[in-house]
């Protein structure tokens, strides 16, 4: 399941941790990524609607992308020493876009107050997020161009021997 | 102590790979933990926009002018007890009657808080006293007044924020209850017909009222029967009554006519609601 390492000068020596400890690490990603990405917002979004905020998007929608970035999220950190790093990083981000346009679409939190309203717009900062996601999209894309064009070439430096 | 044999430099795309990585996760923190104070400041400063109107807004000065106008002016109160300034903060206020018409609007914009300051925004409001003006019964009429108030801001840069809220207002008339009632005509020796005139009102407006009433007498079919003069200096609070006699034209009869009235200050003159005269 693993590729092996090499360098131009001669073979680097990797210490890829195993697939039991790579499965550990991908669950506390994905749960971290979810419970952030997912649940966090679901509760935000429910905890409030009584309050009377206004948000155009149905709760459950952020908890299902949440949920599906933080099973790629955590796919893609078990997976890591092989070639489907890169794509699941890119599908991530893909996910991860899709999740921040759904909720730029709707970027303006309405807040009933006394005898009143308060609109929030928060459409920049949604932008700002699409931009950071793409740029770790990108480096997906760079890191499976590495592995199409040097395979394995990464791990001794993602995983160096001690 | 070994020796340690240098780790060779990593490839390219590797490099690139994890730059790119590293740049994108410092924004990311960064982003949110400047979303996180920008939320967190912008309650507080919201917090403080809806706290100083209530506690002073209402406070206004009124004055008449020259064009039938009343200037109502105000010093609203903003506070930002955020921890980021306000830049490009404007507000504007409507203000509607009992029955919901819209009887004035005012704003104002480009005001500059400092974190953790205060400042008071100028206000002038100005309402048409014209025959025409659906603010008219403000002059003769306690009433209950809606101010509909809109704060616009871009806090932090990022966040488009507009507060809006009603608030109401109990709007005192200069001379609220105005009523003109008449005694019975006499005759006198020279033929000359005349009647006792009482003029009686209230000044709920915090305003001091100097100058004179002016009556006029019509008859239904649109004629001056006669003319009325109050002197007045009253001042707020105070409830006016006074009795004038007014000599009627030959052959003019008020009674199913109409009341006149002009009030005539120093600076401004502007007509009063007709009222009245039954049959």
């Amino acid at each position: 399941m693993t590729d092996s390492g090499s360098t131009p000068d001669g073979p680097l020596p990797a210490q890829i941790p195993s697939l039991p400890r790579r499965i550990a690490r991908g669950a506390a990603v994905a749960i971290g990524v979810a419970v952030g990405s997912g649940f966090i917002p679901y509760y935000l979004l429910t905890h409030f609607k009584p309050a009377s905020v206004g948000f155009g998007v149905a709760a459950t929608l952020p908890l299902l992308l949440g949920i599906a970035i933080g099973l790629i999220e955590g796919a893609a950190t078990t997976l890591r020493p092989t070639r489907l790093y890169g794509p699941l990083s890119i599908l991530s981000g893909l996910v991860g876009i899709g999740y921040l346009y759904v909720i730029f679409q709707n970027s303006t939190i309405h807040v009933s107050v006394t005898s009143g309203g308060l609109s929030i717009g928060f459409g920049l900062l949604i932008l700002l997020l699409i931009l950071i996601t793409g740029l770790a999209m990108v480096a997906g894309v760079v890191t499976l161009a590495e592995d199409l064009a040097h395979p394995g070439e990464r791990l001794p430096f993602d995983y160096p021997a001690r | 102590m070994a020796n340690r044999t240098p780790r060779p430099r990593p490839p390219t795309l590797y490099r690139a790979a994890r730059a790119i990585q590293r740049i994108s996760a410092v924004l990311l923190v960064l982003v949110l933990i400047f979303a996180g104070v920008a939320t967190y400041s912008g309650i507080r400063f919201a917090q403080g926009v809806q706290q100083g109107s209530s506690q002073q807004l209402g406070g206004f000065t009124t004055r008449f002018t020259a064009n039938q106008t009343l200037d109502l002016s105000a010093q609203y109160p903003l506070n930002n007890s955020g921890v980021l300034p306000v830049n490009g903060l404007s507000i504007a206020l409507a203000v509607r009657n009992p029955l919901g018409v819209l009887l004035t609007r005012g704003s104002t914009g480009g005001v500059q808080i400092a974190s953790g300051g205060r400042a008071a925004v100028p206000f002038s409001l100005a309402i048409s006293l014209s025959n025409s003006s659906p603010a008219g019964s403000l002059l003769v009429t306690d009433q209950e007044l809606s101010i509909f108030i809109w704060a616009n801001v871009t806090y932090a840069y990022l966040f488009p924020v507009q507060l809006s809220f009603e608030q109401s207002y109990g709007w005192g008339a200069p001379f609220h209850g105005l009523s003109t009632t008449f005694a019975t005509p006499f005759v006198l020796p020279n033929g000359t017909v005349g009647v006792n005139s009482t003029l009686s009102f209230s000044d709920h407006l915090n305003l001091t009222l100097q100058g004179s009433l002016e009556l006029r007498l019509d008859s239904a079919g649109g004629s001056t029967c006669g003319v009325l003069s109050y002197p007045m200096d009253l001042h707020s609070g105070v409830d006016y009554q006074s009795t004038q006699t007014a000599y009627l034209v030959s052959g003019c009869n008020p009674l199913g006519g109409t009341v006149r009235g002009v009030i005539i200050g120093p600076a401004f003159s502007f007509a009063l609601p007709t009222q009245e005269i039954p049959p």
